[in-house]
């Protein structure tokens, strides 16, 4: 008995481009380009109902006030002031302040665009961004991107973010539907 | 002369073709990698505001989308609203969510750059009585500078 050796047919592997380009449109149509950028902020904790509203007597030095009116306008001190200022402020004020007990206290109107208070806000975390990056560099001669999570969270601590945000008082109760 | 006479007629070879699902194969993965699957379709219309600082949402799960668009119509993940169910609602998707990790839901804020302040704060407001206290407020790079 003589066995031939067996030929194995190859397969036809034409139609697997076909197949592939298939796959990719697939997933072009269904996922999207949208970056899904923004700014973090976290919220405190609700208030439980037997805890009683701690009022905390803060110092002149240690007190940002901001308000955003119901003309989008931004005032500090009551007197306007331009969203590209909001950093320098913010730097000034949180260097020349006791720093961990400092407090940023934005003040806004129910009928203030939602733009402006999120360039407020993107101003403000530009500032502490700043802060900390400098810290980062004259602690660990690195840029706040680059440290370890102990490190980041050391300067976190020494740079805590502080803004208490509240709604200005309107003239009608009951306001929130 | 007749020793460079080709001894069969010329013909152009055909293009190999066996490395093109490769080249797609790349593509795809490609465009696997730099996109993200859309998970909540956004119902209504509205522009995001632009801002300076921004952070991507690096989160991929247990996302409570709040959209609210132009016409200020709230979008709670799939389905549409009225600002004073957001509570009931927001119970049950915390209930949908295994215990321990329902600190760590991320409420995503996709709301129109024009709308009232008024609005967002009574969603922020409601969120943080539900208990989902980390927010991302969604925005794009903005032009100037």
């Amino acid at each position: 008995m003589n066995f031939r050796k067996r030929k194995i047919p190859e397969i036809n592997s034409t139609s697997s481009a076909d197949i592939a380009f298939l796959l990719l449109v697939f997933f072009l149509v269904t996922s999207s380009f949208d970056a899904k950028t923004g700014i973090y902020r976290k919220m405190m904790p609700p208030e439980t109902e037997n805890a009683q509203k701690q009022k905390t007597d803060i110092q002149q030095k240690n007190l940002l006030a901001l308000a955003i009116d119901a003309d989008n306008h931004i005032l500090y001190n009551d007197e306007a002031i331009a969203v590209n200022q909001i950093r320098e402020l913010g730097k000034t004020f949180i260097t020349g302040s006791d720093i961990p007990k400092h407090t940023i206290a934005l003040e806004v109107n129910r009928d203030a665009r939602y733009q402006t208070y999120l360039s407020v806000i993107s101003e403000l975390t530009a500032a502490y961004n700043e802060l900390r990056n400098e810290a980062a560099y004259t602690d660990f001669n690195h840029s706040f991107l680059y440290l370890t999570p102990e490190q980041k969270d050391s300067i976190r601590t020494a740079y805590p973010m502080h803004i208490a945000e509240t709604e200005s008082p309107v003239e009608q109760e009951g306001g929130r539907s | 002369m007749s020793r460079f006479r080709l001894s069969a007629p010329r013909r152009v070879p055909g293009i190999n073709t066996a490395s093109l699902p490769d080249m797609i194969f790349t593509l795809l993965f490609f465009f696997m990698i730099v996109t993200h699957m859309r998970t909540v379709p956004v119902m209504t219309q509205l522009h995001l505001p632009t801002a300076q600082e921004l952070q991507k949402l690096e989160e991929q799960s247990l996302l409570v989308y709040v959209i609210a668009g132009k016409d200020t119509t709230i979008q709670l993940n799939t389905r549409f609203i009225r600002p004073e169910e957001m509570p009931v609602h927001l119970a049950t998707l915390k209930n949908n969510v295994v215990e321990e990790n329902r600190g760590k839901m991320i409420a995503v804020l996709r709301i129109d750059k024009d709308l009232p302040m008024g609005l967002v704060n009574d969603i922020k407001h409601h969120l943080r009585q539900a208990g989902i206290l980390t927010i991302h407020y969604s925005a794009e790079k903005s032009r100037s500078k």
